[in-house]
């Protein structure tokens, strides 16, 4: 469900760091954190993981490997065995192609899951909007939920505010 | 690892997130300067020219080329393996350097990668003219035709077109999706309307929320670590396009790594022409510093000596063979005969001259490095250019034997191919950010103290 969110706004990615910490120390939760780049910290700090490199290695066994060497089984052995200059069908040339042909399929099905799984295409939608981010802004993003008192969401506001944020907003 | 300065300075002048952003992208919120427009006329025209030759050879024929029953592969051969070497260097510097933790590729992986995606472009239309009957080139997939026959896979020339299309796509999604933040950050800086528009299609919806970061970091960390194979292997299967035939100079086993370390040799050096440019005409130098340059010019050192290495074992085992096809096609066709100038020529400027680096003076001279990084190309061009005609025009049979010249036609493909280049690099220059301001960012902090 989409919250409205108390939004501290940073200019360092210390502070930013910083202010994840004293939010989470106190026992709230922070919906997400938007940034210009990759922090690795931030992925710790909010216990992200993702299952893509799972993924990739499934498509690269099921689709690449296995499913490459039955195309070519199917159709250089089944379908039209061909006798080039008296070497068997079932040649050990498959593995060029079966190595060439596994990098393909994984990393085409990896990008889908990456654009399925972040609702990312041409032309779609930015999921929040706020100036600066994609420049040198960095949001700590906080759920207004049913369940926070007026005592906490001040509470929270002063938190962000004393981790160095240079704005915090409700939206 | 990372925190050591081997290096020293990555980033000079001090600057923050925002001084990144503006300075990367000021070349592009300016007006294009008056040699844009000029090398975009030169380019498009050079382009045209091709085109309008790579027509007259569909309309007409082959017959148009210099190619013969002998030499069967001429020019458009040594050029396809010429760019596709250049093509290489893009993903190698890419991924090779992220795998080793080489915190300097940040300024310059986007341009190498964007340059491997036009000289891919460019290598690949080789073969398909090369056919002939162009509008046949979809038979090279394995798909069963009328009479229900599939591709011989045993061929390296269906290995080729595998690996061909693998790498362009490969190495095109890694470049587009390495530019989806940057893209994003121009879209969130347009004040056009249309502008905004187009930038919001193609930055696909980007934010930076934290889950997207973990998930694109992983997903081009896979994208690019499979990209690292590819590059070993689409070039060892260019190689094999030779070695797996008997003709003397290409039956060798040491083709292979002898085309890849020649294949970065050259993208490396084009690496270094482009970024020579645009670090003095885009003012980017404080992103692209002498350190770098300097870097790239101590690899090609080393990648040279390889090379020297490769020529030297080649001439060794073409005597140690004791077979007199070798002997020939190495003692009296190519260091002394017909094509000893090709040969010399191909040795100076890729063994020779590139030792200069072992000179500091010239290592750090922007000059000297953009003098020289010419000459490499130069040089392996010929390098192809020996491989190519030299074996096919004196093979077993002396009454076979001719000699090979180009036609007008195959130097103006050429030289279409070359206004390909220049006109998408020129595009890439103008309307895409030139570095990855995103990775730019993340190493600034720690590496741009003053």
């Amino acid at each position: 469900m989409e919250y409205n969110k108390i939004i501290g706004v940073y200019d360092d990615e210390k502070k930013l760091l910083a202010s994840i910490d004293n939010i989470q120390d106190n026992g709230y939760e922070v919906a997400d954190v938007i940034t210009p780049f990759a922090i690795e910290e931030v992925f710790e700090k909010l216990n992200l993981k993702t299952k893509i490199n799972v993924a990739a290695f499934l498509y690269a066994l099921f689709g690449g490997v296995i499913g490459v060497f039955l195309f070519l089984y199917y159709t250089a052995v089944i379908d039209f065995p061909l006798n080039f200059g008296g070497k068997p069908p079932l040649s050990l040339t498959f593995v060029v192609i079966i190595f060439v042909g596994t990098i393909l399929v994984t990393v085409l099905f990896t990008l889908m899951t990456f654009f399925i799984r972040d609702k990312k295409g041409p032309g779609a939608k930015e999921h929040f909007q706020y100036p600066g981010i994609t420049d040198n802004t960095f949001l700590i993003l906080v759920d207004k939920t049913p369940s926070l008192s007026d005592k906490d969401i001040k509470g929270i506001n002063k938190l962000l505010k004393d981790g160095g944020a240079i704005k915090v907003e409700e939206k | 690892m990372y925190n050591k300065e081997v290096r020293g300075i990555l980033i000079k002048g001090n600057k923050s997130h925002g001084d990144i952003t503006r300075e990367v992208l000021a070349s592009q919120e300016k007006k294009a300067p008056l040699w844009w427009y000029f090398a975009m006329f030169v380019g498009s025209v050079m382009f045209l020219a091709g085109m309008w030759e790579i027509g007259r050879t569909i309309s007409i024929g082959i017959g148009l080329w210099g190619n013969n029953n002998t030499v069967a592969w001429g020019w458009a051969i040594i050029n396809f393996v010429w760019w596709i070497g250049i093509g290489h260097a893009g993903t190698a510097f890419s991924i090779f350097l992220l795998v080793l933790r080489q915190k300097w590729r940040t300024s310059i992986n986007r341009a190498a990668e964007a340059m491997t995606v036009f000289a891919v472009l460019a290598a690949g239309l080789f073969p398909m003219i090369h056919m002939g009957r162009i509008w046949n080139a979809f038979f090279i997939f394995p798909y069963p035709n009328t009479r229900g026959l599939w591709v011989n896979y045993n061929s390296p020339l269906f290995w080729d077109v595998v690996a061909i299309s693998t790498y362009l796509f490969t190495s095109a999604a890694f470049w587009y999706l390495g530019m989806i933040p940057d893209l994003a950050t121009v879209r969130d800086r347009s004040k056009s309307k249309i502008k905004k528009q187009i930038y919001h299609i193609l930055s696909f919806g980007w934010v930076g929320s934290a889950r997207s970061w973990l998930r694109f970091e992983v997903t081009a960390v896979i994208v690019g670590g499979l990209a690292a194979p590819l590059v070993i292997a689409v070039h060892s299967i260019v190689s094999m396009d030779f070695a797996t035939s008997i003709f003397p100079g290409w039956h060798t086993t040491i083709f292979p790594p002898y085309f890849v370390i020649g294949a970065i040799f050259s993208g490396f050096a084009m690496v270094l022409t482009l970024m020579i440019i645009i670090r003095k005409e885009f003012k980017l130098a404080d992103f692209v510093t002498k350190s770098h340059l300097e870097a790239i010019g101590k690899i090609l050192t080393f990648i040279s000596l390889v090379m020297g290495t490769a020529y030297a074992t080649e001439i060794f085992i073409a005597w140690y063979s004791g077979s007199e096809g070798e002997m020939y096609t190495f003692f009296h066709n190519r260091i002394t005969g017909d094509y000893a100038v090709q040969f010399w020529t191909m040795v100076t400027c890729n063994a020779i001259i590139p030792q200069l680096f072992w000179f500091k003076k010239i290592r750090t001279s922007i000059t000297g490095l953009f003098i020289i990084s010419i000459i490499i190309n130069i040089g392996m061009w010929f390098e192809r250019f020996n491989i190519v005609i030299t074996s096919l025009s004196k093979d077993f049979l002396p009454a076979n034997w001719v000699e090979y010249h180009a036609t007008s036609t195959e130097i103006l493909i050429y030289v279409g191919t070359i206004g390909l280049f220049i006109v998408g690099v020129l595009l890439f220059m103008r309307f895409v950010p030139m570095m990855a301001m995103n990775e730019l960012k993340m190493v600034n902090k720690e590496t741009s103290r003053d």
